[in-house]
């Protein structure tokens, strides 16, 4: 029977290999970065295709050409950086991709590629790269653009009259009017897409409808001065509310969650300053740009939402707990290393 | 493995159905020539030897003897010759010795457990100081016996016998509730003796259907009538014992003082088992059953050893390409730790050797990309991700009022994150920025003073 298990002592010339030694778990769910961006580039491809369809196929060589330029820079910024070329993970194209939905629709095919250039070269590499820019690139890239030239985005084209049947509503919530945003000409496109952000929990559902709730209830609070009942007007406010790309705004740019607060309540509060802001702009600015400038806006405040909204830890719920010590004080520096 | 959906009160579901893959049969190691028995398998000081080079011990004496409330005694895992007391090379704490001893293969054994009177007519201090002799050691290293008098002191009225496996390739408890479930139940029945508690909630997997038929014609009888299943989702790290306990209470989280105040006291199946054994049958606690396992073994096995077996003995006999091993875990693949070298000894701890083939994780230097993924799993209510931001800057104070020390060091964030940031580390980090800042501060105190 020993000899049947082998010596232990005979093993010992193969156990001299190096181990590695490393801190819990030693195992790892699989995820990347690469498949969160390949999910948001996923969802924005119903709303690019129904841009496409309602503004032609200029629409698909502007999208494509931007989604080119921002791959582009994101790699000579990052060798020019790091002197190494970055992992692929699709960040830019993302980027690329919700800038080149985000411009009005007819732009000139070179306008959308510049603003992608300088969402990554600016608002996104120089602001630290991956993961720490304070502003959303892609909105940064087009507030470039509608700085630099106000007459392709200042056309405002309004609808006219809004549809006021119900049915009128609900068809052109599926084909969509013209927007100041291409990507929002479909509002069921983009709705899709977040259902399937929602669904692998790239995104909450919180911030983008307290975002809308809030900027819909001051259009209607706006609109509805006592004059008419409130159905009518809701469907009447409802149709240049949706064209304004308010959905496209909440559900794929506010939701980025670099430049969204952490936790959930900050988010909450996040997404209803976006939509008074949003409203309070779109009063005396075309409703894209008002959209754009709220979002940036919101932005720059992240830090002090996460600043002042720490979670709550469990222990405070526990009764037995409420006469324990306070612990001690740390003065701010101490553990610096020497 | 697989990605897994995350729920709202934290942790990872890990193991679907384990109960088709699960290793049931028992083998007993043969016993190895030398074994070094390391002195410090407990979160007190280190016990201290008993014993001196050339000696002959018996296999069940004591070698170490306990030092403090937190420190348990440490008995001979074989019978031989006492040839070598050195320092523990494995250890972090510098007076932390090891005990080599001979093997004679006699296997005399000597109890260090007196037999005086029936176990039902003892009074629970007489059980008390018998568990104390026993070395017995539950999970966190905390001795069985420190926690069973602390729940007496504390009138604790629940007793929470933890037969939760939430990690894969763990089959030595399982195998241990299938083929010893009265044993497990008797043992329990001693702890509610000594600690008075009126009940006793047995914790387990509510999907694992073979347990729950092994437990409930027990729990049903009279004899175990104040014994009830309480079946939960086998989530990591839910059966860590601070969760557990707030799982069954349902009030908050326990603190990580196990002299603190509560109401319940949590107890592992291995420890209660190995009470019974100490103290029915006064076999201390000197041998345990092993899972060897990972990608690296050929005919993975559970291992009955004794204690201060090399992991290299061990993977040996289950036919491991040595060769291909990057990494040697003692423990679960997310709780366990990495071992250093391949003579590390077997203790009273260990309850899987995994041999795995690749060498994750390492430490990333992608950036965080705030997808919140840690938050959303962290169990305790943390945010590791903008902790660690913290501890990245050294904001010390920051980190500690976002409740650094609430951590378990369960690992759920680092095996969750995409971007493969090893958060444990940085928070580990962080802790011992934090001992320092506070010690520190405490001699600035008394300068003052």
């Amino acid at each position: 029977m020993i000899a049947a298990q082998p010596n232990p002592e005979s093993v010992d010339d193969r156990t001299t290999g190096l181990l590695t030694l490393s801190s819990l778990p030693h195992v790892h769910c699989g995820a990347a970065p690469a498949q969160f961006m390949l999910g948001i580039l996923c969802a924005l491809v119903p709303a690019a295709v129904m841009a496409v369809i309602s503004t032609g196929s200029t629409t698909a060589f502007s999208i494509l050409t931007t989604i080119l330029a921002a791959y582009a820079t994101d790699w000579v910024i990052t060798y020019l950086r790091i002197r190494r070329f970055p992992r692929f993970d699709c960040s830019a194209c993302v980027t690329g991709m919700l800038l080149a939905l985000s411009c009005p629709p007819h732009l000139p095919v070179w306008v959308a590629p510049l603003g992608g250039i300088f969402a990554i070269a600016i608002a996104k590499e120089a602001l630290g790269g991956l993961g720490r820019n304070f502003l959303n690139p892609a909105l940064a890239g087009r507030a470039f653009l509608a700085i630099s030239f106000p007459h392709f985005f200042s056309a405002v084209e309004t609808t006219g009259a809004g549809p006021l049947q119900l049915t009128d509503l609900l068809y052109s919530l599926m084909t969509g009017s013209p927007a100041a945003w291409i990507g929002a000409v479909s509002p069921a496109a983009i709705i899709a897409g977040a259902a399937v952000l929602w669904y692998l929990r790239i995104i909450d559902v919180l911030l983008p409808l307290s975002f809308i709730l809030s900027a819909f209830a001051l259009s209607c609070s706006g609109m509805s001065a006592g004059i008419m009942d409130f159905p009518a007007t809701a469907l009447e406010a409802l149709s240049p509310f949706l064209s304004s790309g308010i959905l496209f705004g909440a559900l794929f740019m506010a939701t980025d969650p670099v430049t969204s607060p952490w936790m959930r309540s900050g988010r909450l509060l996040y997404g209803v300053g976006c939509g008074i802001l949003t409203h309070v702009f779109s009063l005396w600015s075309p409703p894209g740009n008002a959209l754009m400038y709220a979002i940036l806006i919101m932005n720059c405040t992240v830090p002090v939402f996460d600043a002042a909204i720490v979670r709550r830890s469990l222990r405070t719920g526990r009764r037995s707990l409420q006469n324990e010590t306070a612990p001690q004080t740390v003065s701010a520096n101490e553990g610096m290393a020497p | 493995m697989t990605r897994k959906k995350i729920k709202v009160p934290g942790g990872i579901l890990l193991v679907k159905n384990t109960k088709d893959s699960a290793i049931i049969a028992v083998e007993t190691a043969p016993p190895p020539p030398l074994v070094s028995i390391p002195l410090h398998q407990h979160c007190g000081s280190p016990a201290r030897p008993c014993v001196s080079v050339h000696d002959r011990v018996a296999m069940g004496q004591i070698i170490g003897t306990a030092q403090d409330p937190y420190s348990a005694p440490v008995h001979a895992s074989v019978s031989g010759t006492v040839t070598a007391i050195e320092r523990f090379a494995f250890s972090p704490c510098p007076d932390a010795f090891s005990v080599t001893i001979e093997n004679d293969g006699r296997d005399e054994f000597a109890s260090p457990i007196p037999y005086d009177k029936p176990l039902n007519e003892s009074g629970p201090l007489e059980l008390q100081k018998k568990t104390a002799l026993s070395g017995i050691v539950d999970l966190g290293g905390v001795p069985l016996h420190t926690l069973l008098e602390n729940a007496r002191k504390n009138r604790v009225d629940t007793l929470i016998l933890n037969g939760l496996v939430t990690e894969p390739f763990l089959h030595a408890e399982e195998s241990l509730m299938l083929a010893r479930t009265e044993t497990i139940l008797m043992g329990a029945a001693i702890c509610m003796q000594i600690t008075g508690a009126a009940r006793c909630m047995v914790v387990i997997n509510e999907k694992r259907s073979d347990i729950t038929a092994a437990f409930s014609p027990y729990v049903q009888c009279e004899r175990f009538s104040k014994f009830s299943l309480f079946p939960v989702k086998p989530r990591y790290p839910h059966q860590h014992a601070r969760l557990i306990a707030r799982d069954v209470s349902k009030t908050g989280l326990a603190p990580a003082d196990p002299a603190s105040n509560s109401r319940e006291v949590v107890i592992s199946v291995e420890a209660a088992a190995a009470l019974h054994d100490a103290l029915a049958e006064l076999r201390p606690c000197y041998e345990r059953v092993v899972t060897v396992a990972g990608p690296a073994v050929r005919s993975p096995k559970n291992m009955r050893v004794r204690i201060g077996t090399p992991a290299k003995t061990l993977l040996a006999a289950c036919s491991t390409d040595f060769d291909g091993i990057q990494k040697l875990v003692a423990g679960g693949p997310l709780s366990g730790d990495a071992l250093q070298d391949f003579s590390t000894p077997v203790v009273k701890s260990t309850n899987a050797l995994l041999a795995f083939t690749a060498a994750y994780p390492t430490l990333s230097h992608e950036s965080c990309i705030k997808c919140r993924r840690c938050t959303s799993v962290c169990p305790v209510h943390l945010e590791p991700g903008r902790l660690i931001a913290r501890i990245q800057n050294r904001e010390i104070r920051a980190a500690r009022e976002r409740h650094l020390r609430e951590c378990i060091e369960c690992g759920c964030c680092s095996y969750i994150c995409p971007s493969h940031i090893n958060l444990v580390h940085w928070l580990r980090f962080g802790k011992t920025l934090l001992d320092r800042a506070e010690i520190k501060n405490a001699r600035g105190l008394k300068a003052a003073a």
